[in-house]
């Protein structure tokens, strides 16, 4: 009851004009960079940083929100009519989407994915909130050894599931964590590994390495792709009768596996959207359609990946643990605008938790309304090549990160950093561990320290309380198990008996 | 191919695996412990320490997995695009930021992915044009925009 009293104090903030125009700018902002190729919400986030500079915090985190669950809104649109995902969270839609789109009914399907997302982004908003309080007030009795369990779980989570390797995603987040140290230590005040420079004495920034490995990192490994592709046409986005009786159970199903999944630290919309798919072939009456152009294989996943959006966001909001890489840059933006990320979050900035929360009902259906009428004119976008768009891409990096500091230096580390991203992109290494390990890197080493001098100097102090210990366990479970699933199927199968060896 | 997909990986995990052999050694300049808890050289020689194993792992597992050849995008272009970031962001201090910003675009356009002269221009002009609005006008940032600007 408190919660929905606290949500009706979010609409009236969410509600003002600036703020209802971030959130319309957000929402857009992430629609288009859904469908443009070459730039994902993270890197919109990370571009937009350096403006928002100083500005409201409120609305800036409003307008991130909605970049954040309006691309997985603009990633079905290529995945439907070119068969390019956006997102990697939009890889099945584009199975049977773009099948759809083959046979003449992209529209239908661009339609159907526009209401589950609808119908799925508002069930989960509503988890959200009433999920997220409990669980933040539950989390004020951490201490110190609780927050260090808790960065150590946040940091395996992402890395684990980030990108195809555990170990290149540990290293990444381990990297990042190397380089967070750079500058004054602000418990001792000696400077450490500032290589005799001045202006590194402050550490590197997070908007500096963020915009160097989503920004430029992005462009100079993209820009070698910058081609077009011939787009189906759109007609008719509004589903039919049989098409809605087939979709409504996908779409709360989907929208059910979606919030669960997104809740777990560092799943996120990706498996989110793999899950809800098998889901739906092994339920449905007709598994032979699935990969023909089966509506269900579009309403599932598509459900589901923007329930995980949301989701995503309770442990972020909660605990100050980011559930995918995108709010891992949302997390780095809460402390560049001087809020504490955590469970006290919930308490010290209410109005702008809120005001997040209730923005975020408003966006989904701000997004359906665009959605449906303007589908066609997303789906013209996605005929500009890429040529003409990296260019301005790298001149705003180059000119936001300047502008943050006033630092040419800054430049030189987007450059340096920027090529870093390309090869990380190049050879599969995960970006996004590396800038929570920079984040969380200053919060790992106090609480650390605290935990230690809590305990007279024993590391027994994490397995001693229960939720540190818990915490603990979950971070070894998401390194030991894709560790030892990897094991099982790489080992030789025993040839069965009939068969020959 | 495979040789020099192998190459590159290699190459950068042996990378991250020497800055993390940097900071091992580098931490012991710091003290290690003071009192109950870790002092300023503690974490860093962990972090060095993991990050030169992780990195040494990866390695390995290059050296002694079984690789799926990959084929990896050409060079060239990328190199360009780098090389002409590293030009503009040192004339930066010297000439500001139109030329350079402008410059960038215009070679990109031109010389990198052989545009229209014309229109290459124009979307060059207006985007150098909007940023020093946005940047210099609406959010007061004191960017350096041309020499006498600094």
């Amino acid at each position: 009851m408190e919660a929905l009293m606290d949500l009706g104090g979010g609409f009236s903030t969410a509600l003002t004009p600036n703020n209802l125009m971030m959130c319309f700018i957000g929402v857009f902002l992430g629609q288009l960079v859904g469908v443009l190729p070459g730039i994902g919400p993270s890197a919109a986030i990370a571009l937009l940083l350096p403006l928002t500079f100083g500005s409201d915090p409120t609305a800036s985190l409003i307008m991130f929100a909605g970049i954040y669950y309006g691309a997985q809104y603009g990633g079905t649109i290529t995945s439907v009519l070119i068969s390019v995902p956006g997102e990697s969270s939009t890889v099945m839609t584009s199975i049977d989407g773009y099948q759809m789109a083959i046979k003449g009914r992209a529209g239908a399907a661009l339609g159907i994915a526009a209401i589950g997302s609808f119908i799925a982004g508002t069930i989960s908003t509503l988890g959200l909130t009433l999920l997220a309080p409990p669980l933040a007030q539950a989390a004020l009795a951490f201490g110190p050894p609780e927050y260090f369990a808790l960065v150590v779980l946040g940091l395996v989570a992402l890395a684990a599931v980030s990108g195809r390797s555990v170990l290149k995603g540990v290293a990444a987040g381990v990297a990042g964590l190397l380089l967070a140290t750079i500058g004054i230590d602000p418990q001792s005040g000696v400077s450490r590994f500032d290589f005799g420079m001045i202006w590194l004495l402050d550490g590197i920034e997070f908007i500096v390495l963020t915009v160097a490995l989503f920004g430029v990192g992005e462009v100079l490994a993209s820009c070698t792709t910058a081609s077009a592709r011939p787009v189906a046409e759109v007609k008719n986005v509004l589903p039919t009768r049989e098409d809605w009786r087939r979709s409504r159970m996908p779409i709360l199903r989907g929208s059910f596996v979606g919030f669960l999944v997104g809740v777990l630290p560092g799943t996120g919309a990706t498996i989110a959207s793999f899950i809800a798919y098998i889901m739906e072939k092994k339920l449905s009456r007709h598994p032979e359609e699935f990969g023909k152009g089966a509506i269900e294989g579009v309403a599932g996943p598509e459900s589901s990946n923007n329930a995980a959006a949301a989701g995503a966001l309770v442990p972020m909001l909660a605990l100050g643990v980011p559930g995918s890489g995108t709010t891992a840059i949302i997390l780095g933006a809460l402390i560049m605008f001087g809020l504490r990320p955590g469970p006290e979050l919930f308490t010290q900035n209410s109005d702008l938790v809120w005001a997040v929360i209730a923005s975020m009902y408003i966006g989904n259906l701000l997004l359906l309304i665009m959605n449906l009428p303007l589908a066609g004119f997303f789906a013209k976008l996605l005929k500009v090549p890429y040529k003409w768009l990296y260019p301005p891409i790298l001149a705003i990096c180059l000119v936001g990160v300047f502008s943050q500091a006033n630092s040419l230096e800054d430049c030189w580390l987007v450059v340096g950093f920027g090529a870093i991203g390309w090869a990380m992109k190049r050879f599969d290494w995960p970006a996004a561990p590396m800038v929570l390990g920079l984040v969380l890197g200053p919060m790992f080493e106090s609480s650390l320290r605290q935990s230690l001098t809590m305990s007279h100097g024993t590391a027994l102090i994490f397995i001693d309380r229960p939720i540190a210990a818990a915490l603990m366990l979950a971070a070894v479970l998401f390194i030991a198990i894709p560790v030892i699933a990897g094991m099982l199927t790489s080992r030789p199968r025993p040839a069965s008996a009939g068969e020959s060896p | 191919m495979k040789d020099k997909v192998l190459t590159g990986d290699m190459g950068f995990a042996v990378g991250w695996a020497l800055l993390g052999l940097y900071w091992m050694v580098g931490a012991f300049d710091y003290p290690l412990w003071s009192g109950f808890a870790p002092d300023s050289g503690f974490l860093p020689l962990v972090y060095g320490t993991l990050l030169f194993l992780l990195s040494a792992a990866v390695a390995l597992s290059l050296v002694f997995g079984e690789a799926e050849p990959e084929e990896r995008e050409p060079l060239t272009k990328s190199l360009l695009v780098l090389g002409a970031l590293v030009v503009v962001v040192a004339s930066l201090g010297f000439i500001g930021f139109l030329l350079p910003v402008f410059g960038l675009m215009m070679f990109i356009y031109l010389y990198v992915e052989r545009l229209p002269l014309l229109r290459s221009a124009v979307v060059a002009g207006l985007v150098t044009a909007s940023l020093a609005l946005i940047f210099v006008h609406w959010l007061s940032i004191p960017l350096p925009l041309v020499t006498w600007d600094f």
